[in-house]
């Protein structure tokens, strides 16, 4: 019993360790939604210089000049590097940009402190006994800090004004800097007050334990990233039940289960919980309407494609020299280039999973552990040979990868990442475990592969083994890149909702990225120990996953062959280098914020932008050859100029301006967030041809209502009836195959794709050829894109879009963007479209344009159900209008039956039928309301 | 744009024969006559988390050489040392290795880590070049080029605690060992002479703690430990996560037992450093010999380590273990040449180190190759020292073998 006091009590002390550690990743994620990876650099830093302080200064000056130091350090990287980077980077781009820091900070450490062990005196000695309950009185430091600090920022947060700011700048930035609030400065204060943190926990923590200069910060990282993740992201009270949780399973592990096995344990716990309870064990799940959540704070980054002109020769240069290489170069320089053909395969995998489909992997070197491992046991034990062993790997890294790609189902960003990075982390735990690997010493691969009667015994013969394959793979993966899956993988990338609602089946593209991932990584891993002919945890550790991700950003992600350009150049660097080594770390470090913030598009895409003529930055500029706004519909349906018949092909059936085909029938649709009622028992039924027009004052469920429809959100009761078949409850992607798409209230282009990439991409839905067929390059793939690009070719023409073809859409003036997300949605050929506030942001003419464009559709059999601020838009064009307010519906009928309703001018002017005030104060004024419906129009 | 790459990376390769510092005894190379430098390159971590250790084995070779060519080199050939850092990664020291071997060298030095050494021990071909690896992981192949330093002296060091253990009546005995390659292996070796006939019902294990080389606190284990009430503590894990460990032993309040720990721990900066807080009362190692004196040796058989220690002292440091079995490594090569010929191939310099007998080291009395297989030595050349933390000296507890 006395033992099991101890465990809980000594877990309990370890897990206000932890806990100190998380405090600081909630507060910063609270306050600017990142995970500041780097924090553990502060904990480190400050134990460091307490080291070095408390001789000559005493504590007390040494703790002053510690805090003063780091304190000012955080709020300088925070105000001019993590502030501008979070404007232009997504969220995933930031934490790698943390990631480096970390890295950066460790190569500091070790140029400054070198490479001795420190450790701090403690405050106080010797221990409390309680009843044979041993607690060291230095523990109480710790409990004091953690709890302490737990209670002054919740009191900081929840009770002063600076809190609240901070709170609102957490919850909604744009609006906290509208309200007034310097949202730069709250964030930097933020900064400057978890470095802070960092300093208490690393002065308390400092005297229980002892510190490497060059390899402590990552392992605080990682233990504060468990435990604020167990607690709940975001949550301060996560973070001390996260932490006690963490000591507590670890102690007890360790004292009933395994020692060995404690930390593995304790990560799969993790993994668990990121799977079935994302949010923590305290933390609370976020209801945010799906059509918003998908917005990202900056830019994904994928390279632009190289001129097919230039492209093409300097490819076949490059592989000229892969072949020529071997017979010019020595023995260390093959041997570099062999490796470097490993890692390019290992990086070839994971840019199809992170910088095509946007699926963070900070764990890619888990697969080349699971393909190495498998195959290195299975020939040790079991004496198969080594081709069938790899084939046996690469299985076992696929099943994995299935299993992180359910899990990337439910998980996204910051949790994604942080499930990879456990991944590679457990990976290496369990490898370093168990016998049968060899544990930490590793173990021996004792041949190389044979295929048939041919062995790649030699170093050559194995070079052009690894550089045969790394450039299949490569090609493979540029073939899947340019197929339907592959734009679909970079719409994905960027907004998986607009994704799903042109057709795409995320689970499969998920699922897909991850298996390329896991087959190219297993492959990597098990040629890295075949040429090494030994495997051990540390070739496949977690830090290798972090150069690897470095490759990619360095090369540029999505570019493929960036990242093997990378890889190469960071496989020679460090044999470049020998002459300032002990700077690598620092370099490497560096590398990674330098590109991530100076050069996002990396080393290819930099080069594809100056070959294109479009500098870096520069790429928001206007075309030259705008012709302005939509161009108008040709008479008689959507005709490009170029052409003879309409694009759009269903038959015309113009004669009824009410046609009698019931299509969708929407009966008592409720929806509602946190008790609010968004969407309240709404029915109604739309027909085709016809334009069918939801209007409502802001807040009135409109948006809500084609969710719901188009099935990005569940709803709560009734139900959508589509051609009489019952939808409600499927999904987006399921609804654009039956020949519904919408288009969003902000207008969704994907900036890594060229404009015409982003009308191609709406033709997924239409039925598309097999993936292998199109990696194969058959015919019927051949036909198929062909006949998909003169389609978007002809539906550019006709809105407009022609002279913007190949340029990035965010050139694209916001009528053209409009006229975008339009095309995109009739490259499938519709039966019916939904539409979120098309005509918002047009003027005159250019709405006139959209209506026209509207009534070409309706022409062609179409129907089109569209959402407006626009009552002049509204009632010249729609056959059926209805009016919500609150969630529910309160009119419906022609225009004309609109205008004269009362409930509609009161729900518009906050007045009553009869005059009075219906207590809304949104407008002012009957008149203006009148205008506003139209009336006076 | 990959042939861009390409070309960057050749150039990039063009710079990458420089080695990480220029050669270390071009100072005293006028003592060692005019005959041209044998260059012997040593791959080790000069930076990464082993950086310690590497920087160690550096020192260490530099000095020798210093030592070596004051007395006139070898034949009159200076000897000379060029250092490359493999920054503690395999995908670096390979490169380095496979360009170093290619370059035609006789002899090679190779450290500090496992992970490291055994995939460039992998690259030596039939005609060699002798490699001689640093790490206790490395289990050299008889006939091979790979020659240790003593090597598994954690064999030996487990060999001679159990019978120091008996000696002192101690039958109860917790294991704590570092999650790492010298951990595991350390953890085999101890499990191994608890289960060998001389130990087996004698002393009993009676609890085994791991903990990972990352970890923050190792209080949780400790706590097991004390839970099994042992008489004695293996600690078997070196550098920042022993210190951990110490940490904890001390914050559950087992001081007063005897803790034996790995030698390469035994390095007086460490254990007056910042550590010296937390040790337990009676650290003990199975010690080298230049540590615990000279007692018992003739002066020829002293000589050595008094070089050792001279040439450290010139150099404002202190030996450690570790880098004494790294001097001694080089004092083998030394003779190898000597008895070989400076212009040997590397397969005449494999059967002279082969040959070698009673060869004086500073880490163990003699060295044997002619006997031990390409270990070097035995667990009779090791005895039993505790830490005098007031003196800052170690004190011989037990004969040499225990």
């Amino acid at each position: 019993m006395t033992e099991f006091a101890n465990l809980v009590a000594n877990g309990l002390a370890s897990g206000c360790v932890y806990a100190l550690l998380a405090v600081g990743f909630t507060l910063l994620y609270n306050v600017s939604g990142v995970l500041a990876l780097a924090q553990g650099a502060y904990v480190a830093l400050a134990i460091l210089m307490m080291s070095s302080f408390t001789g000559s200064l005493g504590v007390g000056l040494a703790v002053v000049v510690t805090t003063l130091v780091l304190v000012v350090i955080g709020g300088l990287l925070q105000r001019f590097l993590i502030v501008p980077a979070m404007r232009s980077l997504s969220h995933t781009n930031i934490l790698m940009l943390m990631g480096g820091l970390l890295t950066a900070s460790e190569g500091a450490g070790l140029l400054i402190w070198g490479t001795q062990s420190f450790t701090m005196v403690p405050f106080t000695s010797g221990n409390f006994d309680v009843g044979g309950i041993v607690i060291p009185r230095q523990d109480c430091w710790v409990i004091g800090a953690a709890l302490t600090c737990v209670a002054v920022i919740a009191y900081l947060l929840r009770r002063t004004t600076v809190g609240k700011a901070l709170a609102a700048t957490a919850q909604d930035s744009t609006a906290a800097q509208l309200m007034g609030i310097r949202v730069d400065r709250m964030v930097t204060a933020s900064a400057c007050l978890a470095a802070f943190l960092g300093v208490i926990a690393g002065v308390t923590i400092g005297p229980l334990t002892a510190l490497a200069p060059n390899s402590g910060a990552q392992n605080y990282t990682v233990f504060g990233l468990i435990a604020v993740t167990v607690g709940g992201l975001g949550s301060l009270g996560g973070s001390l039940v996260g932490g006690l949780a963490l000591g507590l399973a670890e102690s007890l592990t360790v004292g009933y289960v395994s020692s060995t096995f404690a930390d593995p344990i304790a990560i799969g716990v993790l993994l668990l919980l990121l799977l079935f309870r994302p949010h923590g064990l305290v933390g609370r799940r976020t209801v945010i309407r799906s059509d918003i959540a998908e917005r990202k704070v900056g830019h994904t980054y994928v390279a632009r494609e190289l001129p097919r002109k230039v492209g093409r020769p300097l490819t076949l240069l490059a592989v000229a020299l892969v072949v020529v290489l071997p017979w010019v170069v020595g023995a260390g320089d093959l041997s570099a280039l062999t490796i470097s053909g490993i890692y390019c395969i290992a990086v070839v995998g994971l840019d199809a999973c992170t910088g095509l489909a946007g699926q963070v992997n900070l764990g890619q070197s888990a697969f080349m552990a699971v393909g190495g491992y498998t195959a290195a046991v299975l020939v040790n034990k079991t004496g198969v040979s080594a081709d069938v062993a790899l084939v046996c790997g690469l299985v076992g890294a696929v099943v994995l990868s299935l299993f992180i790609g359910l899990g990337a189902f439910r998980l996204r960003g910051m949790y994604l990442a942080t499930a990879t990075l456990a991944l590679g982390v457990l990976a290496v735990e369990v490898a370093s475990g168990l016998d049968v690997t060899g544990g930490a010493n590793g173990i021996a691969v004792p041949k190389r592969l044979t295929i048939g009667s041919f062995s790649f015994d030699t170093d050559i013969r194995f070079y052009y083994l690894v550089w045969v394959l790394a450039v299949v793979a490569a090609l493979i993966v540029i073939r899947i890149k340019r197929s339907p899956d592959g734009l679909m993988m970079r719409v994905m990338n960027a907004d998986e909702m607009g994704a799903r609602a042109l057709g795409a089946d995320v689970r499969r593209l998920k699922l897909l990225a991850f298996a390329i991932s896991a087959l190219l990584g297993a492959l990597a891993g098990t040629l890295y120990g075949e040429y090494n002919l030994y495997l051990s945890p540390d070739s496949v550790s977690s830090a290798l996953s972090l150069s690897l991700i470095t490759m990619v950003v360095v090369g540029g992600e999505g570019s493929v062959i960036g990242p093997m350009i990378a890889a190469t150049l960071l496989t020679f660097l460090p044999l470049a280098v020998q002459s300032i080594s002990t700077w690598f770390t620092l370099l490497d470090g560096m590398l990674l914020v330098i590109f991530l913030r100076y050069l996002p598009s990396g080393l290819y895409g930099a080069f594809a932008s100056a070959v294109a003529g479009i500098p870096e930055g520069l790429r928001r500029r206007r075309a030259p050859s705008d012709s302005g706004g939509l161009s108008a519909a040709e008479e008689g349906g959507l005709v490009p100029a170029s052409a003879t018949a309409p694009i759009v092909s269903a038959p015309p059936v113009p004669t009824d301006r009410v046609g009698p085909e019931r299509v969708l029938d929407v009966v008592d649709l409720s929806k509602a967030y946190g008790g609010v009622a968004a969407v309240d028992q709404v029915s109604f039924t739309v027909r085709t041809p016809q334009i069918f027009a939801i209007i409502g004052p802001n807040g009135a469920g409109k948006s809500t209502l084609l969710n719901l429809v188009s099935c990005c959100e569940r709803s709560d009761g009734g139900e959508v009836r589509l051609n009489g078949r019952r939808v409600s409850g499927t999904s987006p992607e399921a609804m654009a195959g039956w020949g519904i798409v919408r288009t969003f209230q902000q207008s969704r282009f994907f900036p890594q794709l060229s404009v015409v990439q982003n009308v191609l991409v709406g033709a997924y839905s239409s039925g598309r050829v097999r993936l292998p067929s199109e990696v194969a390059g058959t015919r019927a793939a051949r036909s198929a894109s062909a006949r998909d690009r003169d389609r978007a070719d002809a539906l550019l023409e006709i809105f407009g879009l022609s002279p913007y073809r190949d340029q990035p859409p965010t050139v694209l003036p916001l009528a053209h963007q409009k006229g975008l997300d339009l095309a995109r949605a009739l490259m499938s050929d519709p039966d019916l479209i939904l539409l979120d506030e098309p005509g918002a942001g047009l003027n005159d003419a250019e709405t006139e344009e959209l209506g026209s464009v509207l009534v070409a559709l309706r022409g062609l059999g179409k129907g089109i159900v569209f959402v407006d601020h626009n009552m002049g838009l509204v009632m010249s064009i729609a056959d059926q209008v209805m009016v919500m307010d609150a969630g529910r519906e309160i009119c419906a009928g022609s225009p004309d039956e609109v205008r004269a309703d009362a409930k509609v001018l009161a729900a518009y002017v906050g007045m009553t039928a009869d005059g009075g005030s219906a207590g809304r104060t949104r407008d002012s004024g009957k008149g203006r309301g009148q205008r506003v419906i139209g009336v006076d129009s | 744009m990959a042939a861009a790459g390409a070309v960057l990376a050749l150039l990039l390769s063009a710079c990458a024969s420089s080695p990480a510092s220029s050669p270390a005894s071009k100072s005293t190379s006028s003592a060692a006559g005019q005959g041209s430098a044998i260059v012997v390159p040593m791959i080790t971590d000069l930076s990464g988390t082993y950086a310690q250790t590497g920087q160690e084995e550096k020192q260490s070779v530099e000095l020798l050489a210093k030592v070596v060519n004051s007395q006139g080199g070898i034949d009159g050939h200076p000897l000379q040392f060029q250092f490359y850092d493999d920054q503690g990664q395999a995908s670096v020291a390979v490169p380095l290795a496979s360009k170093i071997i290619a370059s035609g060298v006789k002899a090679v030095f190779l450290g500090p880590t496992v992970g490291q050494i055994q995939p460039m021990v992998n690259l030596a071909t039939a005609s060699g070049p002798l490699m001689l690896a640093m790490s206790p992981g490395i289990v050299p192949k008889p006939g091979g080029y790979t020659f240790v330093p003593g090597q598994t002296p954690t064999s030996f060091a487990q060999q001679v605690t159990f019978k120091y253990f008996l000696s002192k009546g101690i039958t109860r005995v917790a294991v704590v060992y570092g999650d790492d390659p010298s951990g595991q292996q350390g953890l085999q070796e101890i499990k191994s002479y608890a289960n060998d006939p001389e130990f087996k019902g004698k002393i009993h294990l009676v609890t085994i703690q791991s903990f990972q080389d990352t970890a923050v606190t190792a209080v949780p284990q400790m706590d097991s430990v004390k839970a099994a009430n042992p008489q004695a503590v293996i600690l078997w894990s070196s550098g920042p996560p022993s210190a951990i460990a110490l940490k904890a032993l001390q914050e559950v309040g087992l001081t007063n037992i005897p803790v034996v720990s790995t030698s390469a721990n035994e390095d007086p900066p460490y254990l007056t450093g910042s550590v010296a807080s937390v040790l337990p009362k009676d650290l003990e190692f199975a010690s080298a010999l230049y540590y615990t004196g000279t007692t018992g040796l003739t002066s020829t058989e002293a000589k050595p380590i008094a070089a050792l220690q001279a040439a450290y002292q010139a150099a404002d440091a202190a030996p450690t273990q570790g880098t004494s079995l790294t001097w001694d490594l080089g004092l083998n090569l030394v003779a190898a040449y000597k008895k070989a010929g400076v212009n040997a191939t590397a397969e005449q310099l494999r059967n002279a180190m082969e040959s070698l007998s009673n060869v004086r080291g500073t880490d163990v009395t003699f060295y044997n190759y002619s006997t031990t297989n390409h270990l070097g030595t035995t667990a009779n050349e090791y005895r039993m020292a505790r830490w005098d933390a007031a003196t800052k000296t170690f004190v011989a507890i037990s004969p040499l073998g225990g």
